[in-house]
């Protein structure tokens, strides 16, 4: 059984005939289900958990990345399936997974081809796509070692790929990047010189990351969470429904 | 012809970035600076600054640029880059005419480019050296003090 979660903001009226075309093909395909709409004082744990009490085995989220983040957080640690139904701007994560916007949507929902995906962990908060924050931010892998930058740098962490950067979301691993704010245009490549624009890469399953106070960390271009934070991949966490247009394998 | 040449550039593309069959690769660009034991399981390419101790299962590699403080263990290791400490190496050691080691070598195979600079004690043997496994950090911290 499908519970739909609607965003709030799917409420406007340019919403309302897009949202009626989408309903109707979900009816086609026979993909109806619960639906539930957010608002600033529903919590869609409380949805969820009331939905899984109804026999929900498969949870979309109806809007944009911020829905998407704000559902994954409430499944987390359900064994429950994610699909998305992408709606309106600020789409970048749903792309990645390779689901198009409005009817499309539906089609990739009604082929069901499910991902058993890596889920990144902040603190408490779950992260489907990348952590960001300034050169003030330092890598601790526990008592062993530290990693800091030396210069002006941006300090990533990636479970999926991006256009510009490679990550394999189901290899168990998150991929830290730090690279230097400004792109080189000319680089000298003379011979046992390996790095690839001066990036550095590193493998994480569970890292600090401290900073100075006040220093904040980007959580899916969406939240931000104050340093020091542990960081730390779940394997396989997440069963999500994607495209055949994924950004991954 | 063309061929041979592809699949001699594939073979060297391989080579440099040997990412495919699940090893993880772990780079230290030329911004960064590791403190502390570094240990990792797969290919590690070093750039940037490294102090401590850097132990790697598999195959290291120091750029021109890198400035490594540190005590090193690795199966094969290619140094373009300056070392203060010692480095020992299971298999093949490769020191390009823009190194500078500053401590003990030991391989089973060492290649010394002309213009190399090395400081230290080299000991070869016919039977590759066992690493020391990566949880035994006492052994890295013994030999740092060294």
């Amino acid at each position: 059984m499908y519970q739909y979660i609607y965003d709030a903001f799917l409420s406007e009226e340019k919403y309302l005939r897009p949202m009626t075309i989408i309903e109707n093909r979900l009816a086609d395909l026979g993909l109806q289900g619960r639906v539930n709409r957010l608002n600033l004082f529903k919590d869609p744990r409380e949805l969820i958990l009331e939905g899984i009490k109804r026999g929900v085995d498969t949870v979309v989220a109806v809007g944009n990345d911020e829905t998407l983040s704000r559902v994954v957080n409430a499944v987390g640690d359900f064994n429950l399936t994610v699909g998305m139904i992408p709606i309106g701007p600020k789409n970048e994560i749903t792309r990645i997974l390779g689901v198009e916007e409005g009817l499309l949507a539906c089609d990739c929902l009604s082929s069901r081809l499910i991902r058993k995906i890596d889920l990144g962990k902040i603190n408490d908060i779950y992260f489907l796509a990348h952590l960001k924050a300034g050169s003030e931010v330092s890598l601790r892998y526990g008592k062993d070692y530290q990693v800091r930058s030396l210069t002006n740098n941006l300090v990533e962490i990636y479970n999926l790929p991006t256009r510009e950067e490679q990550a394999d979301p189901e290899d168990g691993y998150l991929e830290a990047r730090i690279r230097p704010s400004e792109r080189k245009i000319f680089k000298k490549n003379s011979k046992g010189d390996f790095s690839l624009d001066g990036k550095s890469y590193f493998p994480v399953r569970k890292v600090i990351l401290e900073g100075n106070e006040g220093s904040k960390i980007l959580v899916d271009g969406l939240k931000l969470v104050s340093t020091p934070a542990e960081v730390q991949i779940l394997p396989r966490q997440l069963k999500v429904i994607v495209g055949k247009n994924r950004f991954f394998k | 012809m063309i061929l041979k040449l592809g699949l001699k550039l594939k073979l060297m593309f391989k080579e440099m970035y040997p990412k495919e069959g699940g090893d993880v690769e772990t780079i230290i660009g030329p911004s960064v600076k590791v403190e502390g034991d570094f240990t990792s399981k797969g290919n590690v390419t070093v750039e940037g600054v490294v102090h401590g101790s850097l132990k790697t299962e598999k195959d290291l590699k120091v750029g021109v640029g890198a400035k490594i403080s540190a005590s090193v263990f690795a199966n094969n290791a290619f140094i373009a880059g300056e070392v203060k400490g010692n480095v020992k190496a299971s298999g093949r050691l490769e020191l390009t005419d823009t190194s500078k080691i500053y401590g003990d070598i030991e391989a089973k195979t060492i290649i010394m480019s002309a213009g190399a600079l090395m400081n230290g004690k080299c000991t070869m043997c016919n039977d590759a050296l066992p690493l020391p496994h990566l949880q035994d950090n006492d052994a890295l911290k013994k030999n740092n003090k060294k």
